[in-house]
């Protein structure tokens, strides 16, 4: 199944984002890993429902789509010990954070700080993904960021579990 | 390696975790990181349970320019670490450990403003 095979992806590409995190490489590397693991994850998850597979493939805003549907699932209510209510106000307070994720796609960046290419800003100046520091890393270190790392490990740990 | 006194980096991070969360009752600081990292548990109730404590490393940044090893647990869960019943992820102690409570913190932040 194409959900599986993403599945598969999306946990060899979290383990990288992880080992990259710890490491003294620049963080534009990690960063492009948890971008692509978080895309993927959330494909795996719409994959596995009725969601049509060219819609799946040609977007990146797979993320926050993913965290609306995921915070209904009642399989997650019953992993993460939370009423339906709880879990949904608790995935909410994460969708900014994960729509910054999102963002560190090139092509939804806008031109904008993405981990694989420079861009330019102001004009005249060019930014180099390698020497950048990201905000994102900032707001990982939030609490609100701990929570979406933990959502995102449950799910990648759990995953047939919230089919069942 | 920072210059700041690691002292004064915990409690700038802890005081901001207070500020924004208000779930934290309690921040745990477990001091055998050394001066090379800082390792918090942060006692949250608005966390969810997994009977474990999952540790996630975050990297230096400009503002906080050393590395941090974080958990959040439950009320319930710290009173489980507290018996023994929860183990600390390797190399924590709570012998080496201060606890900064969350009354306390913004007390001291609203009469030093």
């Amino acid at each position: 199944m194409w959900s599986d095979a993403f599945l598969a992806q999306a946990r060899s590409d979290w383990e990288i984002f992880e080992h990259l995190y710890e490491s003294d490489f620049p963080e534009c590397h990690a960063l492009h890993y948890l971008q692509m693991a978080t895309e993927k994850l959330a494909k795996a998850y719409l994959l596995a429902g009725p969601t049509d597979t060219k819609v799946v493939s040609s977007t990146h805003r797979a993320l926050t789509s993913f965290l609306q549907k995921v915070s209904r699932n009642h399989g997650l209510q019953q992993a993460m010990l939370m009423t339906d209510k709880q879990l949904r106000a608790h995935v909410k307070r994460l969708l900014p954070l994960a729509f910054d994720i999102e963002k560190l796609a090139p092509k939804l960046a806008a031109g904008g700080p993405n981990p694989e290419y420079p861009w330019e800003a102001p004009k005249g100046a060019f930014q180099i993904p390698s020497t950048y520091e990201f905000q994102i890393s900032k707001f990982l270190l939030e609490p609100r960021g701990h929570h979406l790392i933990r959502l995102i490990r449950i799910v990648l740990q759990k995953f047939h579990f919230l089919h069942q | 390696m920072s210059t700041q006194p690691i002292e004064e980096i915990v409690q700038r991070l802890t005081r901001w975790h207070f500020e924004i969360e208000e779930g934290i009752e309690q921040i745990i600081w477990f001091k055998n990181g050394g001066k090379n990292e800082i390792r918090l548990l942060e006692v949250n109730r608005d966390t969810f349970p997994e009977d474990k404590i999952l540790v996630f490393y975050h990297r230096p940044t400009s503002e906080y320019p050393v590395p941090v090893r974080l958990a959040d647990i439950t009320p319930e869960e710290w009173e489980k670490v507290k018996k023994g019943l929860i183990p600390l992820p390797a190399g924590w102690s709570l012998d080496e450990a201060e606890i900064f409570e969350r009354n306390k913190v913004l007390k001291t932040l609203k009469s030093n403003s």
